[in-house]
């Protein structure tokens, strides 16, 4: 069973710019309600102090921001204020190092995806490959 | 409301507020009251009431209970009761409870929390509270209802009644039976013993007996004393025919009321009487059965987790289910009597007997009760409501799980810890089977909880939890409360992009705007759920047949306004008032139809200067609508597009339109416009109305455009004003689009500026005139392809399709005025002067009328050309509204190559007024299939030079030699020759020569129509290209045709040096006529072909011309430079050319007079000239090194003026000093160009002269 059943990138202005989930057969409510959670989290994002020292990558990781009952949201913050944002079902048991390692890579793969000339900043990836990598990504963790 | 009214309610909003007041109401004790049928009915039947009812306005008052247990005694001042019946105790009424409870704040609930706040930042919350300090004031009324109905009858005993009212009516046949039946201790009824309620509580017998009942009261209630003993007898006579039976309670009149004193006797005497003996006989019961008690314990724990111990425990359970029950009795009857720390006690002992795993429910709610105790002893009790919590979680027992939520919220609350109250309700409000309502009403009071967290709001959480609880809401279809939740959270969510989450709310407060009749709001919220189109095709399908359903539903007549779709694009919007087709060279129409408008004199703006121009805006003329003709349709063209991935139908789309009658009073115009549906009934009665508009049915494909033309016909003259479509979306229901379309900001005053003004767009407003003749025109033989060159004939059709009015002043303007010329001969000939004019045709046409107007086509320019037309007239009638209109027609054709003419034009050298003329032709067309010409004649014309042939002296010689195959050349020469003396004066008279290259041939009249008349236009077409368009007086001076004199009229000419290319005489025309082997006709004009003369020597005086250049240009692009006349001086030396001398030795110096000619080609300007002999050492110029042979002797130096056209000869004499040929070369012509630029010319010819012996 996949333990990621929702990636999501926030933008500066709070406003999604990818956001996936990846469990299987999910309904359309809980849907809705994954993207419920992820909008909240960015309370918590908000309320966190932004990194402190600048160009410390490891400042970058939010961690834990929100238990639900069913599942947990992890976030990641870039200096220019995008939001990587996970959640994950509640009974799996992830290390920080590992959460941190799959954001590294998942913002890898974002800045490879917003370098195309063709990207518009802040606005929605909508890259297909882009979507195929984060997915190939997901079973990392 | 008076002001007692007003007070008492803010009391009660007072008391609901306080938690302890609301669990005093919940511990209420309750009477039982049982009537029989008879009794029901006599109530039913006064006031619709019922004996409970009317029993529970006498405990509205305060009533003081006394009651002593043992050594204690309670007095309790406010003492409630109340009256219940079976229907209440039964749990499965408790459902009708919930829903009224639900109702009771109906009243309360609000559309909005505060009206026209958005939440959309953090910023926003501190605001929020600062003007909105209680968003929900029906949550301690609900909290207050919802505490006080919830009762489990199987837990605690606080809804148990504690007396028994019985009540017959004095008509039943056996009273005292019925009564005893009605209620036996001993065989209590089901309810009292599946949850063991005490069944031993005092009784009351009511004999109940209508006024005009003729039964015996008395005797009955002899006979009820006897048997139920006289303390617990009671007669009670109503008033059937009054409210309530008479038995309403009034404060004044109670001493008297029988009710007052059975009320006073039950709670005076048999409810303390009850609980005294009660809590007597329990504790008694309970101190008996301790040791038993503790010791069947240990067997159950002993046998734990043995089935067979398990069922032998159900069983015990059961038989010492009283003993716990007793001491829950217990404890509860001490809470009522308010001894919480006896209560307490009892309660903590109670605690001890249950097993949390086992029972989680009794665990839970003594734990609760403990609770509450606590709270009320103001201790701590947090930790055993959330116990209570945890274990009603476990007991699945939700109700009295959201009353423990409640009362501990409300302790969190107090004490500001909104984060773990938020968390609170929230789990509370997410048990599944909970009340919808009421985990709405938790739902709502988490997401304002988390609203309170300071300093930093979780409001993005709490907007989560707000719809949550709009979802909840719109389960229990609360629409007031569901829409007023979706709406507060929109505006966090809006404009951001959360698609799923957008579509959710859009969806829901489009439901919801419906239903509370917010139907604009609705159609808002469908266009931006639909805006995005971002949902699966189903999805969609679903949404529009919700909206449909929906908006038939909740709207009246199915007209709901503004449809969301289909989408309309604005800018696409094109009107047509006359019935031709849309053209995409709408540009090429415009500027021909602007040219008439300034013709007829529509337009008058004032021309302004200087300091005018400050005001020009107000100078601006006002935009004026269009004017339509009563009866002619308006054509008016759309794009529609279907913005979504399913297809859409829509029938009977017609065009909205308004229409105001125009008179002097604006109170008396009549407003009518076609809003309403178009129904059937509307089409018939379309006939009456002032315009007409024609329906029809769209079907679009998923995200298809299509451009759609409709029409509309005004009937009545006035102001029309299209406004939008009308249409029936699926067949379902109506409504419009309308068309925005885009208008001017206007900021021309200071108002204007300070507010946002828009001018009004006038395009879709029609001013409907009085009816007009309409002309239709065609063309008709109109070449399809021509040869470069060739004329051929063709007609316009012109008919007036009125049938009423005639029309006249009839103009034409074509789009390719230089190729096309109105007439047949030469008298009926509408010639242009200038290529911005329209041309004039004679005519008038009646109704009904048909006329034929020839005119001739020649290709001008090589290409494919669309030849637009358009054809203006007026009514014979006249109309001050609309002066004139336009008519028109196109056609296509094609002018392909024919032949090439290039010249090439020298001064002659023996002759000082006559030049040379090279022509050059040449059939470009190389391959198969091109066509032979045959040139047969070429003629000039000019105003003073005439054409000689110079190749040969009268015929051609050979035929051959003027027929072109494909792709061969010609050349022929000529010889330019003043066609008169030259005099001063001038002449109006031009002169043609034509030569013919076959001498039996008929010759081509040049200056003929229509020959003449295209060679003229193709010279105005040069002028207009050369001054590149620009001043068009210029041009009218310049190429003022009938006075054919070009240049030379014009008294600014003076300046030969400069000016004008064509300001000098020595030009002519050259027109070319040839005939194809298919007898096909043509001429080719080479107009304004110059001769100057030249000087070689000078590079400003010696011009690129005496070469060949191409003279006709295929294309009509070609910019021919005119060479302008520099310096009109031609000059030549007249001698001997031979000359005997007889000896050098005799005579040492040949001396030969030499005669230089010098002449001055100009009309006008006088030439200022020095001529000087060089002297023998001098050079001619830089670079010859030569010396000189001879030199000159006698007059070496002459200043001359030359007046114009003045040739004068000078007498000079070569010295020669020895046989030989010379060049008589040295000498010099210094011309004065301009005051102080003068000029030497040398000469380049050479003169020989050859001095023999």
């Amino acid at each position: 069973m996949k333990k990621i059943v929702c990636v999501a990138i926030v933008g500066k202005n709070n406003n999604p710019l990818f956001i996936q989930d990846f469990s299987s057969g999910i309904t359309e409510e809980n849907k809705l309600k994954l993207h419920y959670i992820v909008h909240c989290s960015l309370d918590i994002i908000e309320d966190k102090p932004g990194p402190v020292k600048k160009n410390v990558p490891s400042d970058m990781y939010l961690g834990l921001l929100y238990p639900t009952e069913d599942y947990k949201v992890y976030g990641y913050m870039t200096n220019t204020k995008i939001k990587f944002i996970i959640v994950v079902l509640d009974t799996s048991d992830i290390k920080d190092s590992d959460i941190k390692i799959f954001f590294k890579r998942l913002q890898s793969l974002f800045i490879n995806t917003t370098s195309n000339p063709f990207y518009k900043r802040n606005s929605k990836i909508e890259s297909k490959k882009f979507l195929q990598e984060v997915t190939n990504l997901i079973p990392s963790l | 409301m008076n002001s007692n009214q007003i007070q008492h309610q803010q009391l009660q909003m007072m008391q609901l507020r306080d938690i302890k007041y609301t669990l005093n109401s919940w511990i209420t004790p309750s009477v039982l009251v049982i009537c029989s049928p008879n009794v029901s009915k006599i109530f039913q039947k006064s006031g619709n009431s019922a004996l409970e009812e009317i029993l529970s306005q006498y405990v509205l008052d305060k009533k003081k209970l006394s009651v002593r247990v043992g050594e204690s005694s309670y007095d309790i001042n406010d003492f409630k009761l109340n009256f219940v019946t079976f229907k209440h105790l039964d749990p499965q009424h408790y459902e009708q409870v919930l829903k009224d409870n639900a109702a009771s704040v109906d009243t309360l609930a609000t559309d909005e929390y505060h009206s026209n706040f958005q939440l959309r930042t953090k910023q926003d919350v501190p605001y929020f509270h600062k003007i909105c300090q209680e968003p929900t004031p029906w949550f301690e009324r609900y909290r207050h209802n919802f505490i006080k109905s919830s009762h489990n009858l199987e837990l605690e005993t606080f809804s148990h009644p504690i007396a028994c009212i019985l009540a017959v009516s004095s008509e039943d046949s056996n009273p005292i039976g019925m009564l005893v039946k009605m209620f036996d201790s001993s065989k209590p009824p089901p309810l009292f013993q599946q949850y063991n309620i005490d069944a031993n509580i005092p009784k009351l017998y009511m004999l109940v007996h209508p006024e005009h009942s003729h039964a015996e009261s008395d005797k009955r209630l002899a006979e009820m004393k006897q048997t139920f003993g006289s303390n617990q007898s009671y007669l009670l006579r109503v008033n059937s025919k009054e409210d309530y039976c008479g038995l309403s309670y009034d404060q004044s009149t109670a001493h008297l009321n029988p009710l007052t004193n059975i009320i006073n006797e039950i709670i005076s005497k048999h409810i303390p009487a009850y609980i005294e003996k009660t809590i007597l006989e329990l504790n008694e019961n309970i101190a008996t059965n301790k040791k038993s008690f503790f010791s069947k314990v240990k067997v159950s724990f002993r046998f734990g987790g043995n089935k067979k111990a398990n069922e032998q425990e159900v069983e015990q359970a059961n038989s010492m289910g009283s003993i716990e029950q007793a001491l829950r009795k217990v404890a509860d009857l001490y809470f009522i009597l308010q001894d919480y720390e006896q209560s307490l006690s009892n309660y903590k002992t109670l605690v001890k007997e249950y097993n949390s795993d086992k029972s989680p429910n009794y665990y839970a709610s003594v734990n609760e009760m403990i609770g509450i105790c606590n709270l009320l002893l103001n201790k701590e009790c947090e930790s055993y409501f959330e116990i209570a919590n945890t274990y009603y979680q476990k007991a699945s027992l939700n109700h009295c799980l959201a009353r423990v939520t409640m009362i501990h919220g409300d302790i969190l609350k107090r004490k500001n810890n909104y984060k773990l109250l938020a968390e609170l309700y929230k789990s509370t409000a997410e048990r599944e089977n909970l009340d919808a309502f009421c985990s709405a009403i938790l739902f709502e009071q988490a997401g304002f909880s988390l609203l309170q967290i300071s300093p930093s709001p979780l409001f993005r959480k709490a907007c989560m939890r707000i719809v949550m609880a709009g979802d909840k809401y719109s389960e229990y279809s609360k629409q007031k409360h569901a829409l007023r939740c979706y709406s507060f959270s929109y505006s966090i969510y809006e404009g951001r992009d959360w698609n799923l989450i957008d579509d959710h709310l859009h969806l829901s407060l489009v439901r919801y705007s419906f239903f509370q009749g917010h139907t604009s709001d609705a159609i808002l919220f469908v266009n931006k759920l639909l805006e995005r189109n971002c949902q699966s095709p189903e999805k969609q399908n679903s949404i529009i047949r919700e909206f449909l359903y929906i908006s038939k539903t909740y709207t009246k007549e199915n007209y709901i306004g503004e449809l969301p779709i289909p989408s309309i694009n604005n800018e696409s919007i094109s009107v047509f008032l006359n019935d031709y087709s849309s053209d995409e060279n709408q540009a090429v129409w415009q500027e021909m139809e602007e040219a008439f408008k300034k013709e007829a004199q529509i337009i008058s703006k004032p021309q302004l200067q200087g300091f005018d121009l400050w005001k020009r805006d107000l100078f601006i003329e006002k935009e004026k609508e269009r004017t339509a003709v009563v009866e002619e349709q308006i054509t008016v063209s759309v794009e529609l597009k279907n913005p979504l991935q399913i297809p859409l139908q829509f029938n009977r789309v017609h065009l909205v339109a308004t229409f105001k009658e125009i008179s002097d009073d604006p109170n008396s115009a009549i407003e009518e416009s076609n809003m309403s549906p178009l129904d059937d009934e509307a089409i018939a009665k379309m006939d009456s109305t002032p315009f007409k508009v024609e329906p029809m049915d769209i079907l679009l494909g998923p995200s298809k455009t299509k451009r759609i033309t409709f029409t509309i016909q005004p009937l009545k003259p006035g102001l029309l004003q299209v406004k939008g479509l009308g249409l029936c979306m699926c067949g379902a229901i109506w409504g419009k689009r309308e068309f925005k379309l885009k208008q001017k900001r206007l900021n021309k005053t200071k108002a204007q500026r300070e507010s946002v003004m828009y001018e009004p767009n006038l395009a879709l407003t029609f001013r409907v005139t009085s009816p007009m003749p309409r002309l239709e025109a065609q063309f008709i033989d109109f070449p399809n392809a021509l040869y470069h060159g060739e004329l051929k004939q063709a007609k316009l059709l012109l008919k007036n399709c009125s049938n009423k009015m005639g029309l006249k002043n009839v103009r034409v303007r074509t789009s390719h005025p230089t190729s096309i010329c109105f007439g047949s001969n030469m008298d009926d000939a509408s010639v242009i002067k200038s290529l911005d004019t329209s041309v004039q045709l004679n005519i008038e046409l009646p109704p009904n009328a048909t006329v034929l107007v020839p005119f001739w086509v020649k290709g001008v320019n090589v290409g494919r050309h669309p030849l637009r037309c358009l054809v203006y007239y007026e009514s014979e009638a006249g109309n001050t509204d609309l002066k004139y209109r336009l008519a028109r027609c196109q056609a296509q054709f094609d002018v392909r190559p024919s032949i090439r003419i290039s010249s090439l034009s020298q001064q002659s050298s023996t002759d000082l007024n006559a030049y040379l003329l090279g022509v050059e032709i040449d059939n470009p067309v190389i391959g198969g299939g091109g066509e032979s010409f045959h040139l047969k004649q070429i003629s000039s014309i000019s105003k003073y030079w005439k054409l000689e042939p110079l190749s040969y002296a009268g015929d051609v010689p050979n035929p051959s030699i003027v027929t072109l195959k494909p792709g061969q050349f010609t050349n022929l020469f000529f010889r330019i020759v003043p066609s008169a003396p030259i005099t001063k004066q001038i002449q109006d008279e031009i002169s043609i020569s034509n030569i013919s290259f076959l001498a039996n041939d008929p010759m081509y009249d040049a200056s003929s129509f229509p020959v003449f008349p295209f060679l003229e236009y193709e010279k105005l077409g040069l002028d207009l290209l050369q001054n590149g368009g620009g001043n068009s007086n210029s041009i009218f001076n310049s190429n003022n045709i009938n006075s054919s004199s070009s240049a030379l009229t014009n008294p600014n000419s003076t300046n030969d040096q400069g000016g004008n290319g064509n300001d000098h005489p020595n030009h002519i025309d050259l027109l070319v006529f040839w005939e194809s082997d298919n007898h096909l006709m043509g001429v080719l004009n080479s107009p304004n072909i110059s001769f100057l003369p030249t000087h070689y020597n000078d590079s400003l005086l010696s011009l690129p011309w005496g070469s060949w250049k191409n003279t006709t240009s295929p294309t009509g692009k070609n910019h021919m430079i005119y060479p302008s006349l520099k310096l009109p001086l031609r000059y030549q030396i007249i001698s001997e050319k031979v000359v005997k001398h007889s000896s050098f030795e005799t005579q040492p110096l040949c001396t030969v007079p030499v005669t230089l000619q010098l002449s001055n080609c100009s009309f006008t300007s006088v030439l200022e000239l020095s001529i000087e002999t060089l002297l023998p050492h001098e050079n001619i110029d830089q670079t010859s090194r030569h010396t000189s042979q001879y030199f000159w002797t006698g007059v070496t130096k002459y200043t001359i003026k030359l007046a114009p056209q003045q040739i004068v000869d000078l007498q000079l004499h070569a010295c020669f000093s020895q046989y030989g040929v010379y060049n008589i070369n040295r000498y010099k012509i210094n011309v004065t160009l301009s005051n102080d630029t003068h000029k030497d010319i040398f000469s380049t010819t050479q003169h020989l002269i050859n001095i023999e012996n």
